[in-house]
Order: structure tokens, then sequence, then C-alpha cells
């Protein structure tokens, strides 16, 4: 290969063929496509987050609820308990069963009877 | 009397004056690093696409040509991240197939060829030495005017320019190419 002025008239050749002809004339407008495409990023950024935060509220819900359903919680809420959670004892009649002081005496511990709860029976009922 | 054209066309007119003297710099620094002419033309229009947005935007850049080559050179190390999602494991250039619109003659053959070996040879060599041999050899700059450009003091362009030219001497030497087109 001859030296010098060779390789230089090579490489000249080389690079000015990879020079683009014409050359381009200045382009100053934004570029639709990175805008768009900047703009594209930034809502899939935004439609993650807004995931990422429904999630959030999802779990925060599930782990908030369970704790408002105990007794203690519904009392401080002013949740009313059902009927039977909390029963009086109902006033006894005056008119009594004879062998309802009997019974009582012998059994000291009841706090109430259940024939406390019957009407009186007497044999008057009986006739017709 | 001459009329002061308003600021728009002002800045349109700087902004042609600044593409018209920088643009082909530009384009070499970024066809040194990629070996890709279709490539470094798509880093300098968006250089300079960043040019006018900053002008849009009122800033005042101090140092137009440092401002140019700095994001010319960012934007050709951030193509290599992108190219390679694009292209995978294939460098860009083998992408650029020789578009054959009919046969070609034989002299535009070899020249092809040569030139092929030649691209080989220079993709092997450093950068620095590349942005040399483009500026001189595609813009015929200057030992001076590559130094000013490179910030590097013109010693160091001769001697850097004459080692590169031996290297590839050699090395074509060693491919081969024993006639040049």
């Amino acid at each position: 290969m001859q030296p010098g002025d060779d390789l230089d008239g090579l490489l000249r050749k080389f690079f000015k063929s990879q020079l683009p002809q014409p050359w381009p004339a200045p382009q100053a407008r934004v570029s639709v496509t990175s805008s768009k495409r900047y703009a594209v990023g930034r809502s899939l950024v935004r439609g993650r987050w807004a995931l990422a935060a429904s999630v959030a509220l999802l779990f925060l819900g599930s782990w908030l609820l369970p704790n408002r359903l105990t007794p203690d919680a519904q009392s401080e809420n002013g949740i009313s308990a059902p009927p039977f959670a909390d029963r009086q004892v109902l006033p006894k009649r005056s008119k009594q069963h004879p062998g309802k002081a009997n019974e009582k005496r012998n059994n000291p511990g009841l706090g109430f009877d259940e024939r406390d709860f019957l009407p009186d029976f007497d044999e008057s009922d009986l006739r017709f | 009397m001459n009329a002061t054209p308003p600021p728009a066309d002002a800045k349109r007119a700087d902004f042609e004056l600044l593409y018209e003297r920088h643009s082909r710099e530009v384009w070499a620094l970024a066809y040194a690093r990629w070996m890709n002419a279709d490539t470094a033309l798509d880093i300098m229009q968006e250089t300079f696409l960043r040019l006018w947005k900053q002008m849009e935007s009122g800033e005042i850049i101090l140092n137009p040509r440092a401002w140019l080559l700095r994001v010319a050179r960012n934007l050709a190390e951030d193509h290599s991240k992108s190219a390679f999602r694009r292209n995978g494991t294939h460098p860009p250039h083998t992408m650029n197939g020789v578009q054959a619109q009919g046969p070609l003659p034989l002299e535009s053959l070899e020249r092809e060829e040569t030139f092929a070996q030649l691209r080989g040879v220079l993709e092997q060599m450093p950068k620095a030495d590349r942005e040399i041999l483009t500026l001189r050899y595609a813009l015929d700059y200057e030992t001076g005017e590559i130094a000013e450009l490179l910030s590097i003091n013109a010693t160091a362009v001769h001697m850097r320019l004459s080692r590169a030219r031996q290297r590839l001497a050699e090395r074509l030497k060693a491919q081969g190419v024993v006639q040049l087109p």
C-alpha cells in the first residue's frame, strides 16, 4: 500500500461519503413524538400511583373494619346491642302460687322462677 | 434606517446562525462516537432541538459552542443505552444494510468493500482518535481548529493524528488492503 497521500485520500473520501448530502436544514420545533412519549410516560406513572393508593386504602379499610365490630367497640360507638344481651328481670306479680315461697326457700339460688311469669291459677277459673 | 427585527425573528436568526456554524462539528463528534451517519444525524438534530427550546424559554447560553458539544456528547452516550434496548447485541451500524436498487458497478463494489474494511479498523481505534480523524477528513479542520474544539493543545492533536494514521496504515495493510480507490 502506498503511504501518505493515498491514505489521506482514502480517509477523505470515506469520511466525506458519510456526511449527509444535502446538509439538512435546521428544525426548530418541538418534536411531537418525544412530547407524546413524555405525556404517555407521565400518564402511566400517574396511573400506577393511583393504583398503589387504591390498594393501600383497601388494606387500611380491611384492617380497620373488624376492629369496629367487637362489643366494646359497639357500646363505645353507640351501636345498640342485640335484645338478648342484657336481659332485665321482670317484676313479680302480687298474687303468687302458694307453693312458690316454699320452692324459693328450698332453692335460694334462684334469682327468678319461671312460674313468676305464669298467670295465677284459680279453681274458679275452671268454672264455665 | 433599518427597523429592529422583532424578538422572535431575531431568536430564529440567532438559532440559524449557530446551526450553520456548529451543526457539522456536532455531527462529527456524534459520528466519531458511533461510526454511523444516521445516528449522528439524529443526535445532531436532537441537540439543536434542545438548543431551540433553551432559547425559546429565554435562557441565555454564554458559550453556545461548548454547550452544544457537551449536550451532543451526553446524547451520544445516552444513545448507547437506548440502542441496546432496541437492537440487542447488534451494534447499530450492522442494521444499516446496503440499499441495492440494482447491480452496482465493480468500482463501487470495490470501494464499498474498502470502506467496510476501513470502518472496521476505525471502530477499533480510541474514540478520541476518531474525533480527530473525523474533524480532519470530513470537515477539513486544521490542527488549530481541532485543538480549540477539543480543548487540547495543537501539539497533542498533531501527535495523535500522526499515530492514528500510522496505526490505520498498518492495520489496513495487515487486512490486505493493497490498492486504494
